[in-house]
């Protein structure tokens, strides 16, 4: 029996080291390695898995092995694998990040390969390249997301109200906000709140409304703009809602009660700005929603943003793998995949044609009229990406919810903002 | 009546400390819909059981727990091994530089992983080992810091007369330290087995980084890759943690009184 334990320990650890090799060239075959976030097992994952068989049959002589993780584990083990030089040959990057990479030199300007195929075809790449300061393309689009006004279509008609309508300002939708909210339990206090309009995903939140108002985050020249009058007169409609009229639930409770992925779903608001990826959880808290265009600001601005995540080549590829991983993005593109990938309801198509098609339009659940968001998408701004878009976005968030928190006053938070997130930009000098 | 009213408060505290068990065990059967209804209610309405087959159809939950179960019976027992015997070292042998060299593996602990996970990334991309357990293993076998201190403070306590009387028998520092040291520390041991394994059981960042194929995922990564970025996956999440309590519970009833007696002996040695 001892002299058995060694063996044993031994097979044990052979098991423990049993693993795949490298990426091999075998049979005249292109292997690549693709990296994608999508919950385990579920649309996102099954229908990405889908069109890698289906890719690899029409393509006999590229192989694809799949790294694919959850969307925080997929960064954290990214970070690591873009240091250690071990990253996948193409990867599905949130486009956020894709500037925050091309920085670092970890992606291969895709602007040559990008010419096989029609960039008319495709929604996103002006926004792409209007992020580089040098119209390099880093990434090419896989799914396109922007925000439009959710609203839920029973609580309206409760409460009396038409729809929202594109006519619609922030005062029309004070006013509806005003006769949505209800205090259910008769505390003193709403527990049912017309809007949600603070929320840490700052794109369904702040970021809108101080574009909406007729200010800016960053000015064309790449500067911090976000100390304005403008953005003041935005993040104070925001103070009223929450603070004085009492319509919106305030930093905490949003925050305590789920933010944007639950407050809508679960019936606590009756309208939120929300990007296309809401409409899955809305879906899922089995209400009754619409959408409408973002209301208009002041000056009639709506303030539309869009943000293209994108497919993107790890530069450190040789080149058959860097090739062999744009034929997966012209595949991806392609109007079967996007017609497939539409079918999940995760993101806008970036293939005009499926954007156009009933597919998209007509896909025969709620909600109706999603023209809206190619309306939105056709006029959306770019982020302002930038290779510290983390630390910038962080620098500006933090002082912003401050004074939505009523911690400081807007003045002193904007001001905060603007030389911080600027210092944040000032400090990384990507290397020309 | 003390003791009655003893139970009573044992049974309430018991009560107590079992509630938020039973609500994950509850949310583990609500749907969405219903797990993110405000005001939240306690019993799920309706009862949705398909939640617990839909982990294991979503992921192969059972491949996941056998990694975990290779994975952290392999760290515990080359972490056991190891630091007793560097630990025996540091404390029953005359060594140059013994206490700077304490020290030295102490200080250590002080380096965060997240500080330390590229280089040993780079180094293990060398080694060819990465995707595999390798990673994950083998430094548990080199010795933790933590298990040197704690085998080396067990080791400390064993009265010398011991080892002067097994030496004026014939053995040498291996008999020694087999026979006669290793059995007087056996709370230690098992106390570093159980730390040990928890501690490999629920690692995250190292799994996360390392492991990329599918089939070698280990349960906290299993559990973790359910939760979707914009898809309600929270009740899928909560059932999938809870099912990955279910062997580490099982494992701990079955051991349950070598655990407590290590853990106390260990304790009151300390």
């Amino acid at each position: 029996m001892r002299a058995r334990t060694p063996a044993a320990l031994i097979a044990l650890l052979a098991m423990a080291a049993c693993g795949s090799g490298p990426a091999a060239e075998s049979d005249g075959r292109t292997t690549i390695t693709l990296g994608y976030y999508a919950e385990a097992g579920g649309p996102a994952d099954g229908t990405m898995r889908k069109l890698v068989a289906d890719f690899m049959k029409a393509n006999p002589t590229v192989n694809v092995k799949i790294e694919s993780a959850a969307y925080d584990e997929f960064y954290t083990r990214l970070r690591t694998q873009l240091a250690g030089r071990k990253a996948p040959d193409v990867w599905l990057s949130d486009g956020a990040l894709v500037q925050e990479y091309a920085g670092r030199k970890s992606l291969r300007d895709l602007n040559d390969l990008a010419k096989s195929l029609n960039a008319d075809d495709y929604y996103g790449i002006d926004l792409i390249r209007k992020s580089d300061p040098q119209g390099r393309l880093f990434g090419f689009p896989q799914g396109a997301q922007t925000a439009v006004l959710f609203y839920n279509r029973t609580m309206f008609k409760q409460a009396g109200l038409a729809e929202p309508t594109g006519e619609w300002t922030y005062d029309d939708l004070m006013a509806a906000a005003k006769k949505l909210t209800k205090d259910t339990n008769g505390d003193g206090k709403p527990d049912v709140y017309g809007f949600r309009s603070y929320s840490k995903s700052f794109t369904e939140s702040w970021w809108p409304l101080v574009k909406a108002f007729g200010g800016d985050i960053l000015d064309d020249g790449g500067k911090v703009a976000v100390d304005s009058q403008p953005a003041r007169d935005g993040l104070n409609w925001m103070l009223k809602a929450m603070h004085e009229e009492k319509v919106s639930p305030d930093v905490v409770t949003t925050d305590a009660l789920g933010g944007s992925q639950t407050l809508f779903p679960s019936g606590v608001v009756a309208m939120q700005l929300g990007i296309y990826a809401r409409i899955q959880t809305a879906a899922q808290g089995d209400i009754d929603f619409g959408v409408a265009p973002m209301p208009k600001g002041p000056g009639g601005k709506r303030g539309e943003i869009a943000n293209i995540n994108s497919w993107v080549i790890n530069s450190a590829s040789a080149d058959p793998q860097a090739k062999a991983a744009w034929k997966w993005i012209e595949f991806f593109s392609g109007e079967g995949p996007q017609t497939a990938w539409t079918q999940i309801g995760e993101a806008v198509p970036i293939n005009k044609k499926v954007a156009a098609s009933p597919a998209f339009l007509e896909p025969g659940k709620p909600p109706a009229g999603r023209q809206v968001f190619l309306d939105a998408l056709a006029v959306a701004d770019d982020l302002g990406l930038n290779p510290v878009w983390s630390e910038y976005t962080g620098a500006l968030a933090k002082p912003i919810t401050s004074a939505l928190s009523k911690e400081v006053p807007v003045d002193a938070a904007l001001k905060t903002a603007q030389a911080d997130a600027q210092a944040a930009i000032d400090r990384f000098t990507p290397g020309g | 009546m003390p003791k009655r009213l003893a139970y009573l408060v044992l049974v309430a505290g018991a009560a107590v400390m079992l509630l938020p068990f039973l609500a994950s065990l509850f949310n583990s059967l609500k749907t969405y819909a219903d797990y993110i209804a405000v005001p939240p209610g306690f019993l799920p309405d309706p009862f949705e059981w398909s939640n617990w087959t839909q982990v294991w159809e979503r992921a192969p939950f059972g491949v996941y727990a056998a990694n975990s179960l290779l994975i952290a019976s392999l760290a515990a027992f080359g972490n056991v091994l190891s630091s007793a015997m560097v630990g025996h070292a540091l404390a029953r042998m005359k060594l140059p530089a013994r206490g700077a060299l304490l020290t030295a593996a102490l200080a250590t602990m002080m380096l965060p992983t997240v500080v330390t996970i590229i280089p040993s990334f780079i180094l293990f991309r060398e080694f060819g080992w990465l995707d595999t357990f390798l990673p994950l293993i083998v430094p548990f076998w080199l010795a933790t810091p933590f298990g040197i201190f704690l085998m080396r403070q067990s080791f400390l306590a064993v009265p010398k007369e011991f080892e002067e009387a097994a030496t004026i028998d014939g053995a040498g520092p291996w008999r020694v330290f087999t026979r006669i040291h290793l059995p007087l520390v056996k709370p230690a041991l098992a106390t570093l087995t159980v730390f040990t394994f928890m501690s490999s059981w629920g690692a995250v960042l190292e799994p996360t980084v390392y492991l990329t194929s599918p089939d070698k995922l280990t349960l906290p990564i299993g559990v973790m890759g359910l939760r979707g970025q914009f898809v309600g996956n929270d009740q899928l999440v909560t059932a999938a943690a809870l099912m990955s309590l279910l062997p580490i519970l099982v494992l701990f009833l079955i051991a349950q009184r070598y655990f407590v007696r290590g853990a106390m002996a260990a304790g009151l040695k300390g």
